[in-house]
């Protein structure tokens, strides 16, 4: 039996209590692996570049550079970049997904997704089986 | 207990966001001085279980489904339960910070505070100190500031001398031999202050002024 390839994520949210439940939600997912955790969008885009991960798992509003930005940045260093960004939202508005998507994001969620259901969609998206939903 | 022997600071914790809201229930789970007594995902459930349990303390996020965190004090607030809520907002805008405090909140945090930090600040609350985050504190100043200016009606500077005359208790024609005004002028400008203060007679606009520091 072939072991199943574990998908790399890196986690992008400026608040750490956020943060804290995602990383031991990606810790606890056998499928899952986290390279790193960062506040900011700066700091993602550093990290992204540099750790190449499965999955960017990016706030949409974070102080400085948004999750949006994020997304349009990597696309900008690279039209096929090999990390897919899979955005959180607190606030989910048809216009906000259209501007996500447009901006090259792999998909969307709301904040109120649970843990089981974030993972569940970081692990399609960092495989290539994109089926976005704002949920 | 608590460590020092004080009864543990009861908590009841809502939001919308399964994420943050586990992460939070986590962080006061884990402090000895406070006891979680509920957690809800909607504002309705949150003011249901909030007036059976009584907690000190209930953090609820402004945000949610089914009743906004604004509205759950409100409604606290009605019904005489001594619960103190604190709210937690990722949006610190300055306008529903003001509305949150005006309306009897201990406190607004922002979600980007560390868990460390709103523990400490739910404790600060439950002594009796109303906690803001940092960087709404010059929001709230500016709000209030803003809203003192537009409750207080621009008055004339005539119209300060009439309404000042007016409440050492002189008359209109008094009044106008004083300033050198005919009685009729001192009554326009009588009526001019009314309209402005929203009251109809010379009593109420005295009493009204010193409401809203006219009149020294």
């Amino acid at each position: 039996m072939s072991p199943v390839a574990v998908v790399t994520l890196v986690l992008a949210d400026d608040s750490a209590v956020y943060r804290a439940g995602m990383v031991r939600a990606i810790r606890a997912h056998p499928e899952l692996e986290l390279v790193a955790e960062v506040e900011s969008g700066e700091q993602a885009i550093a990290t992204i570049i540099e750790r190449e991960p499965d999955v960017a798992l990016l706030d949409l509003r974070m102080p400085g550079m948004d999750g949006i930005e994020v997304c349009q940045r990597l696309r900008e260093c690279d039209p096929q970049p090999r990390t897919r960004c899979l955005l959180l939202s607190a606030y989910v508005s048809p216009e906000v997904v259209r501007r996500a998507f447009e901006a090259g994001a792999s998909g969307f969620l709301s904040k109120s997704a649970s843990r089981r259901e974030i993972c569940a969609e970081a692990l399609r998206v960092g495989r290539g089986e994109v089926r976005s939903r704002s949920h | 207990m608590g460590e020092a022997g004080a009864p543990r600071i009861t908590v009841y914790v809502a939001d919308d966001h399964p994420v943050y809201r586990e992460g939070i229930a986590r962080a006061i789970k884990a402090r000895p001085d406070f006891e979680l007594v509920g957690e809800a995902a909607d504002g309705r459930e949150a003011l249901e279980q909030i007036r059976e349990k009584a907690p000190r303390i209930a953090l609820l996020d402004i945000n949610m489904p089914g009743l906004n965190g604004q509205e759950v004090l409100n409604a606290l607030t009605r019904d005489g339960v001594e619960t103190t809520v604190v709210f937690l907002s990722a949006f610190l805008d300055s306008e529903v910070v003001y509305s949150a405090i005006a309306g009897g909140a201990g406190g607004f945090l922002s979600k980007n505070a560390r868990r460390d930090d709103i523990c400490d600040s739910v404790a600060a609350v439950a002594r009796g100190q109303v906690v803001l985050a940092p960087e709404i504190q010059a929001g709230l100043a500016s709000e209030i500031q803003v809203r003192e200016k537009s409750e207080r009606p621009l008055l004339t500077p005539r119209e300060r001398e009439v309404l000042a005359l007016t409440a050492d208790g002189h008359s209109a024609p008094d009044i106008g031999r004083e300033l050198h005004l005919s009685a009729a002028t001192v009554k326009t400008h009588l009526s001019s202050l009314y309209e402005k203060l929203g009251v109809s007679d010379r009593a109420a606009a005295v009493a009204e002024a010193m409401r809203r520091g006219l009149l020294e």
